[in-house]
C-alpha cells in the first residue's frame, strides 16, 4: 500500500509533468476514493459509484496546481472527494425531484389520443430520430441536450453558448414539432 | 470509459503546472495591484475633495490602521478557501480584524458624541460611489487569482473577497470624507460594505466551476 508521503511526492512528481508518477498516484488513490464513495453512495448503484469515482479523479486532475508538497496530501484529497460527493448530492436530488415513479408497467393513458402510441418496434425510434433531424439546429441540439444527454438548463446553456430562456424556448418549439410530425407519422400509418 | 482507461488517458495527456503560491504569498501579490489601484483613487479624488481634517488624529490612524488588517485578512481568507484541505481556523482570521475596526468605530462614536458630533441627516452617496469605485479593481483581480483555485465555498469565498477589496476602497473614502465622525463611517461606508458584501454572497455561486482550474479538456 503507498503510505501518504509517497503520495504527497508522486503528486510532486506529477505538478512538475512526470506522467509514470501521476499514473502510479492515480492508481494508488483510486481503491481509496471508491471505497468512499460506495459508503457514503453505494445506495445509487456500481455505475453511479463508478461515474463519481472518475468525477473525482478529474476533479484531482483540475486542481493539482493547489496541492501544496509541504502539506499531507490526504486531507487534500479527502477535501476534493468531500466536495464533488456533496455536488454529486445536489446532482442526484435535482434529477430526482423532477422524476416521477411510475407504478407498474407505465401503463399510463394521457388526455392526447396522439400521445398514447406506445414504441412499438424499431420504425418507431426510427421515425423519432429522422425528426429529430429534420428540425431546425438550435432545437435540434436543444433536444439532444436536454432531453437525450438530460442536462440540467444550466449545463445545458453553459454545453452550447446559449441562455436557459432561449433553451427553453427552442425546447418547447421541438417537443412540439416533434409532436406533430410524429402525429402525422401516426395517422398515416393508421 | 472504464476508469483504468480515464487514468491513462490523464496520465499521457499530463502537463507540469504551475504550483499555487501560499495565500499570504499571493495575497501580497494582490496588494501591489491594489496599491497602483489606490493610488490613481487618490490623485483623482484630490483633484474632487479637500483631504479628510481628521486624518492626523490618532483614532482616525487605527481606524483605518484596523480597516487595512481587515483587508489582508479577509484576502488571506478567501484565497486560503480556494485550496483544498486547507484548515478552516484561517476562516476566522479576518473576524479579529472586524472586531478590532468596529471596536475602533465604536470608540470614535463614543468620543464624537461626547464633542456634541453625531450623523448628520444628509446622504452621503458621495462615499458609497467611491468605495463603490475603489472595490471595483482590486475585487476583479483577486476574482481573477481566486479562480485559479478551487472555489469549494464559492458564496464565502466571493464574500470574504469583496470584504478585501471594499476594506481597502473604505481607506481610501475616508481619505477624502466630507461625513463628519465615526457614526457616518459606520452607516455610509458600512452600508455600502455590506450591501457589496451580499451581492458577491448571491452571485458567488455562478463563480463555482471546477473547470474553471485549468482548461477543459484536462491540460
Amino acid at each position: 500500500m503507498t503510505e501518504p508521503d509517497d503520495l504527497g511526492a508522486l503528486m510532486r512528481a506529477a505538478q512538475a509533468g512526470d506522467r509514470d508518477a501521476y499514473e502510479a498516484l492515480l492508481h494508488a488513490v483510486t481503491p481509496v476514493v471508491r471505497r468512499t464513495v460506495s459508503r457514503q453512495r453505494g445506495f445509487a448503484g456500481p455505475d453511479a459509484v463508478e461515474d463519481l469515482v472518475q468525477d473525482i479523479l478529474l476533479s484531482v486532475h483540475a486542481a493539482r496546481a493547489t496541492y501544496d508538497p509541504s502539506r499531507p496530501f490526504t486531507p487534500w484529497l479527502h477535501a476534493i472527494v468531500r466536495h464533488r460527493l456533496a455536488d454529486g448530492a445536489r446532482r442526484y436530488a435535482r434529477r430526482e425531484s423532477h422524476e416521477v415513479p411510475l407504478e407498474g408497467d407505465g401503463d399510463v393513458t394521457l388526455v392526447d389520443r396522439a400521445a398514447n402510441v406506445l414504441p412499438e418496434g424499431p420504425e418507431d425510434v426510427e421515425a423519432l430520430r429522422a425528426a429529430v433531424q429534420r428540425l431546425p439546429p438550435g432545437q435540434r441540439q436543444a433536444i439532444e441536450l436536454l432531453k437525450f444527454r438530460e442536462l440540467s438548463l444550466k449545463e445545458a446553456a453553459r454545453a452550447s453558448g446559449t441562455t436557459v430562456g432561449a433553451l427553453k424556448v427552442a425546447s418547447h418549439r421541438g417537443m412540439a414539432a416533434l409532436r406533430r410530425a410524429l402525429t402525422k407519422t401516426t395517422t398515416h400509418d393508421d | 470509459m472504464t476508469t483504468d482507461d480515464l487514468i491513462r488517458r490523464l496520465a499521457h495527456d499530463l502537463r507540469p503546472v504551475d504550483r499555487l503560491r501560499g495565500p499570504w504569498v499571493r495575497t501580497g501579490a494582490w496588494l501591489v495591484a491594489a496599491a497602483i489601484n489606490f493610488l490613481v483613487l487618490v490623485l483623482v479624488l484630490a483633484r474632487m475633495q479637500e483631504p479628510n481634517v481628521a486624518m492626523a488624529e490618532t483614532r482616525f490612524l487605527v481606524e483605518q490602521a484596523a480597516a487595512v488588517a481587515l483587508a489582508v485578512t479577509a484576502a488571506v481568507a478567501a484565497l486560503a478557501s480556494t485550496v483544498p484541505g486547507t484548515s478552516r481556523r484561517i476562516l476566522w482570521l479576518p473576524a479579529v480584524s472586524l472586531a478590532v475596526w468596529v471596536a475602533a468605530v465604536a470608540a470614535g462614536i463614543a468620543g464624537d458624541a461626547a464633542a456634541g458630533i453625531g450623523l448628520s441627516g444628509q446622504p452621503h452617496w458621495t462615499c458609497s460611489a467611491a468605495i463603490l469605485l475603489g472595490t471595483l479593481g482590486p475585487a476583479a483581480v483577486l476574482i481573477a487569482m481566486l479562480r485559479r483555485g478551487v472555489l469549494l465555498t464559492p458564496r464565502l469565498t466571493a464574500s470574504l473577497g469583496i470584504v478585501a477589496a471594499a476594506g481597502l476602497a473604505n481607506v481610501t473614502a475616508c481619505l477624502f470624507d466630507p461625513v463628519q465622525g465615526s457614526a457616518g463611517v459606520l452607516v455610509w461606508h458600512g452600508a455600502t460594505i455590506l450591501a457589496l458584501v451580499a451581492a458577491a454572497a448571491v452571485a458567488g455561486r455562478h463563480l463555482r466551476s471546477w473547470h474553471a482550474v485549468g482548461a477543459w479538456p484536462p491540460a
